[in-house]
């Protein structure tokens, strides 16, 4: 059974600027010996701070927030890209994660490589790519395409193929961050009729948008992120109470017990 | 799946070990990855990684013809050394290169994806171990040439080629580390190894005046090629395999994965 559970998770990213990921930069800091604060200057940013969060199936999670509030670093994190700092992140199921949809693709290489290519990285097996090859390549429309270099295409048919190939994965949990619209009308509307029954299939969705009428249309929960503090998980019809409150301290973990 | 904070520093060697059993785990997804970074290199050329081999091949004539008059060596004896020099050389120095750019160059899957970090260094020793294999015909073709038959030395030769792998797996996961945090480090190998294969005997034999040289007596790039170059010229493994690379290797990975362990969290905000 699918479930999502987060505890106490924080996470800081280093700042880095390019200059001081060089070396010499780096020699001299040493060399010098912290007349400049050593490595305590270079500072991190609190990305994630103590959130929490248990879903489980049937849970249709929107996260909202401000940009930089966090919402995709702890999509992320879901995905297991970063590894906490702090806490825990235990995810149990399938993921399929429409975070970057060009992740993985190599534009040399030819539509039907690309959908090999990405059907690996997105964790299918050689069979299982080979069984869905035929229903990505009818549903991306893109035909004699397919055995061409994807850098011929126009934007819009690689978001196709993109689209097609990350959207074939079946997946107990589905990750997204902002909901994905590409190609023309004809293209468009069978785009949302598949997206809408992977939603169908997935047992958890979690999707950050800044769109609140959409949210209310696919989420049945919502959290607001800020500075990388959670809210408590709200009914998704709470939606307007919970961006009405103040940024700040009102999210903050303590102000749960409403 | 399940990630948590550092628990403690025990705790942090499962993971460690995780990452590197999933990396075997997923050799398939590896392995395309280095297929398709070698389809999508030569995209379009019809000869493909047969260039590295002609490359080669080139320098090799012109080296070992060149040297041998220069030198005064028989080109007999010359230009297999320099051919099995040159071509492990290439295997060794572009794995520890493209080694190194292994995460800056898979930053896009390693910002989105769970993908354990070591699997790109694997993707980068399989596209190089594919490129190699291209290059066997040279080796081939310069034993049968000069009538070099090693039998069972073929089998040292191997076990050479499996011993420079392993090594070179720890080199590349620490040289990957180090460029992801610090960008000069890619400049920094290239210059450093362009200087070792002039300092060490691969494509010039080394002479009798040079054999307490460190150049020739404690070169453990020099020893790496020789422990496959020795076996299939002369049919014997040379000591130096034991004493120095087996070491290396032990001590190499040891220090590599205490390194890994307290940067594998960190990678991801480098890159």
């Amino acid at each position: 059974m699918a479930s999502i559970s987060v505890r106490d998770l924080s996470l800081f990213f280093p700042i880095i600027g390019a200059d001081s990921q060089s070396l010499k930069r780096y020699l001299k800091q040493v060399a010098i010996g912290g007349r400049l604060g050593g490595k305590d200057q270079q500072g991190s940013l609190a990305a994630l701070r103590d959130v929490s969060l248990e879903l489980g199936p049937g849970d249709r999670l929107g996260l909202v927030g401000n940009n930089g509030s966090g919402k995709t670093t702890l999509l992320r994190c879901m995905a297991g890209a970063y590894a906490p700092d702090k806490g825990e992140v235990e995810v149990i199921g399938r993921i399929a994660s429409l975070l970057d949809l060009t992740m993985g693709i190599d534009p040399s290489a030819t539509g039907l490589e690309n959908i090999r290519l990405r059907g690996l990285v997105a964790g299918l097996t050689p069979r299982e790519i080979g069984a869905k090859t035929e229903e990505i390549a009818e549903f991306s429309g893109l035909g004699p395409f397919l055995a061409m270099p994807m850098k011929a295409y126009s934007s819009g048919m690689q978001a196709r193929l993109a689209f097609a190939t990350a959207t074939s994965v079946e997946a107990e949990i589905l990750l997204m961050d902002e909901w994905i619209a590409v190609g023309d009308s004809d293209f468009r509307l069978q785009a949302q009729a598949r997206l809408t029954s992977l939603l169908e299939q997935a047992h958890i969705l979690v999707i950050a948008s800044h769109d609140s009428t959409l949210l209310r249309s696919i989420c049945n929960k919502v959290m607001r992120m800020d500075h990388g503090l959670a809210s408590e998980i709200v009914p998704i019809d709470q939606i307007d109470e919970l961006m009405a409150r103040p940024s700040g301290s009102s999210l903050a973990p303590s102000a749960q017990g409403e | 799946m399940r990630l948590s904070g550092r628990r403690s520093y025990i705790s942090e060697f499962s993971e460690t070990g995780r990452d590197l059993s999933e990396t075997f785990a997923k050799f398939p997804l590896a392995f395309s990855l280095a297929m398709q970074d070698i389809l999508s290199r030569y995209r379009g050329s019809i000869l493909g990684p047969w260039w590295i081999t002609i490359m080669t091949m080139t320098l090799v004539l012109g080296i070992g013809i060149n040297y041998s008059a220069l030198l005064h060596q028989k080109v007999d004896q010359l230009l297999p050394f320099v051919a099995l020099g040159l071509v492990f050389w290439g295997f060794l120095s572009v794995s520890i290169s493209e080694g190194g750019d292994a995460f800056i160059g898979g930053a896009a899957m390693i910002k989105q994806s769970a993908i354990p970090l070591p699997l790109f260094i694997l993707r980068s020793l399989i596209r190089n171990f594919i490129n190699l294999a291209h290059q066997i015909v040279i080796v081939a073709a310069v034993l049968l040439w000069f009538h070099i038959f090693p039998g069972l030395g073929v089998l040292w030769a191997l076990a050479g080629l499996a011993l420079l792998i392993i090594n070179l797996g720890w080199i590349g996961l620490m040289l990957a580390m180090a460029s992801a945090r610090f960008r000069d480090m890619p400049q920094i190998i290239a210059a450093v190894l362009q200087l070792v294969f002039f300092l060490s005997p691969i494509f010039w034999t080394p002479p009798p005046s040079l054999a307490n040289s460190p150049l020739v007596a404690a070169n453990p790039f020099y020893f790496s090629i020789e422990s496959i170059r020795q076996p299939l010229l002369h049919g014997v493994m040379p000591m130096e395999t034991a004493t120095f690379l087996i070491p290396i290797a032990l001590v190499g990975w040891t220090a590599t994965i205490l390194i890994y362990n307290q940067t594998r969290r960190r990678v991801v905000h480098y890159l």
